[in-house]
């Protein structure tokens, strides 16, 4: 919900609530002024009775409005005021009406004195008061929604401008967030905090990639040491136990010194600046790694076909294509089962490498591209990281279709 | 051969050092870009092994020094930084060949003796080895003056294995050589396997001798006899 969908619910629900209260006091006070008016009618036609009387002792009565009689009653009552019902012929209902009763005494002869006024129904009256507010209240709920509308849309702007900015802002890319500015206090309290946070969050960002980048290179060079050192007390004779001892240690020294090797890849490709590329053809440089690749395509008799459409061609850094290459392509063999197959479709704005799965377990879109997930244990698990890191570094995209058979990953431009 | 080694990290230079000397080369070492200065100026080598980081600066400034003080030679790059900058600036420079550390000693020992045969100091592109003849340029082997046909692996490895006799080769420096190191993947080494198995059967069809041996699970070595 919009925050101003949200203050103007509560200014509604407000609203709904101060009209009602408004309502019920507008109407009593309508109520009590009426029935004051009324009755001050009243007595002054009272009293404009008795001086007609006076004068003229001739009797008037018009019926329901005014009653003037003879009455046997000889003491004078003051006058008393109070509301009746009196069937009216005209509307064939019972009325409300206002009586004011009195007996007078007007040249020692006494009258009886019933002067009476139509009332308005408490219900009309209810009716009015009601419809007049809701009245108004229809006019500012629509009054509200068109200046909300137009102040959302021109006041808000800014606000939504930045939200997009955000929403795109990367601290991969080497850009500062650039904000639109705003008059408007909060907009402004906000937009400053933001470029302090997101220029704090980068720096930390790219002292955390080049403490990667520089502790992979620190690594690399004791790991080179251990590696060759081993290499070099395999060249004397051994007992069997000692070799075994060795070449394991080797090995694990050799498979640490691949991780960090690829780690330091991935470090690299996040860091590196822009550098001009060459303008390749990716069909050749498939057509190298095949062949470099030939001994694990042969030993897992793989059969590799290549169909061209057209050429697809990149602005690329030729050993960053060729690492993106080798990895899909390794990726498809490892996958692959014996006797299996691997075909390349190139088109002009794709390449698919399509290769028939080593068992029939679907694979998780999702997870695939994570650092550390891999198939079998004999990989660091990091060569569709690799791939993946390459594609956004090279406006590339990179997907995955799959059957029970058979999975194809799709390289676009 | 001279060979002048450049390298700041002792354990290394030391074993690389030890290496080449068991090969008779001339070795001489300089642990920063002052002492290296000083060596290549007063000597000619016919290689260089180059460290990019120097405690006293970048490896690659030594370039245009090697160029000015030296006749016949090659500059082979090592270093730790895997990076193409650094790669593609020291080729542009005048360096022959690159090599990421970590590195297996055969693979360092291939790369030079390739190094040496495009150089061509000494006008030899054929390599022999008791009656095996091996000529780079044509990529042709010879058992006994028979041509034998082998497959560019198998040629590569053929290669491998004679430069680098008497000396116990990995099945990980092997595969590494075979494919180059980009990959996240080395199912198992089975190929080797399959490339040595055909390589034998084919110097045994021209009525060669094999020298090759496997050892204890680890690997392979070409021996001389």
């Amino acid at each position: 919900m919009k925050l101003i969908d949200k203050s103007n619910k509560q200014f509604l629900l407000l609203l709904i609530v101060l009209l009602s209260i408004s309502s019920v006091v507008i109407f009593s006070l309508l109520n009590s002024y009426i029935k004051a008016e009324l009755d001050e009618k009243l007595r002054n036609d009272e009293w404009r009775i008795i001086q007609k009387l006076k004068l003229n002792p001739h009797i008037i009565s018009i019926s329901p409005i005014l009653e003037v009689n003879t009455t046997s009653e000889s003491i004078e009552r003051i006058s008393e005021i109070k509301n009746v019902k009196i069937y009216d012929f005209i509307e064939k209902e019972n009325e409300p009406y206002r009586e004011l009763v009195s007996v007078k005494k007007i040249n020692e002869k006494f009258y009886s004195i019933k002067v009476r006024q139509s009332t308005i129904e408490n219900k009309d009256l209810l009716f009015a008061v009601g419809s007049t507010i809701f009245t108004v209240f229809a006019v500012l709920v629509v009054a509200l929604f068109l200046i909300n509308n137009r102040l959302s849309r021109k006041l808000w702007k800014p606000f939504y401008t930045n939200i997009n900015r955000l929403k795109l802002f990367s601290f991969d890319e080497n850009s500062k967030l650039e904000l639109v500015k705003s008059d408007i206090d909060e907009f402004y309290q906000l937009n400053q905090s933001l470029e302090v946070l997101t220029v704090k969050l980068s720096k930390d960002y790219i002292a955390l990639k080049e403490f990667t980048e520089n502790a992979s290179h620190e690594i690399q060079t004791p790991l080179s040491i251990v590696l060759m050192n081993i290499d070099e007390v395999l060249q004397h004779e051994q007992t069997e136990d000692n070799y075994t001892k060795l070449y394991s240690a080797f090995q694990a020294a050799k498979r640490l010194s691949n991780l960090n090797e690829k780690l330091l890849l991935l470090a690299r490709l996040e860091n590196s600046q822009k550098r001009e590329v060459d303008r390749l053809n990716l069909g050749e440089i498939i057509q190298l790694q095949i062949k470099s690749l030939c001994p694990l395509i042969d030993v897992k008799e793989i059969s590799i076909n290549v169909s061209y459409s057209d050429v697809f061609e990149l602005n690329i850094d030729k050993e960053i294509a060729e690492i993106l290459i080798v990895n899909i392509l390794s990726n498809a063999i490892k996958h692959n089962s014996v006797k299996g197959f691997i075909t390349l479709v190139i088109t002009k704005n794709s390449i698919h490498f399509t290769n028939s799965k080593a068992s029939e377990k679907m694979i998780n879109e999702e997870e695939i591209f994570h650092r550390f997930k891999k198939g079998n244990s004999d990989s660091v698990g990091l060569g569709l990281s690799i791939i993946q890191k390459i594609c956004i570094v090279s406006q590339l995209t990179i997907s995955i279709e799959q059957t029970d058979s058979e999975i194809t990953f799709i390289l676009k431009k | 051969m001279k060979i002048l080694i450049i390298e700041d990290v002792i354990a290394l230079q030391t074993t690389m050092k030890e290496f080449f000397e068991s090969k008779k080369h001339i070795v001489f070492t300089a642990s920063n870009k002052f002492e290296a200065e000083d060596s290549l100026l007063v000597n000619q080598f016919e290689i260089i092994l180059l460290d990019i980081t120097l405690p006293d600066g970048n490896g690659l400034d030594l370039i245009s020094i090697i160029k000015e003080t030296q006749k016949n030679f090659g500059i082979l790059i090592l270093s730790a930084k895997n990076s193409i900058d650094d790669k593609i600036n020291g080729l542009d420079l005048g360096a022959d060949d690159y090599l990421t550390k970590p590195f297996h000693i055969a693979e360092l020992n291939s790369r030079i003796n390739a190094l040496l045969r495009r150089k061509n100091f000494n006008n030899q592109d054929v390599i022999e080895f008791n009656e095996i003849k091996i000529n780079t340029t044509d990529q042709e082997v010879f058992i006994a003056e028979i041509n034998i046909h082998l497959t560019s692996k198998e040629f590569q490895l053929l290669l491998y294995l004679v430069i680098n006799k008497e000396r116990v080769l990995t099945k990980e420096s092997i595969a590494d050589h075979l494919l180059g190191n980009h990959i996240d993947y080395i199912d198992n080494y089975d190929f080797i396997y399959t490339h040595i198995k055909n390589l034998r059967k084919k110097i045994e069809q021209a009525n060669g001798k094999d020298y090759l041996k496997t050892i204890h699970g680890i690997g392979y070595k070409y021996f001389s006899k």
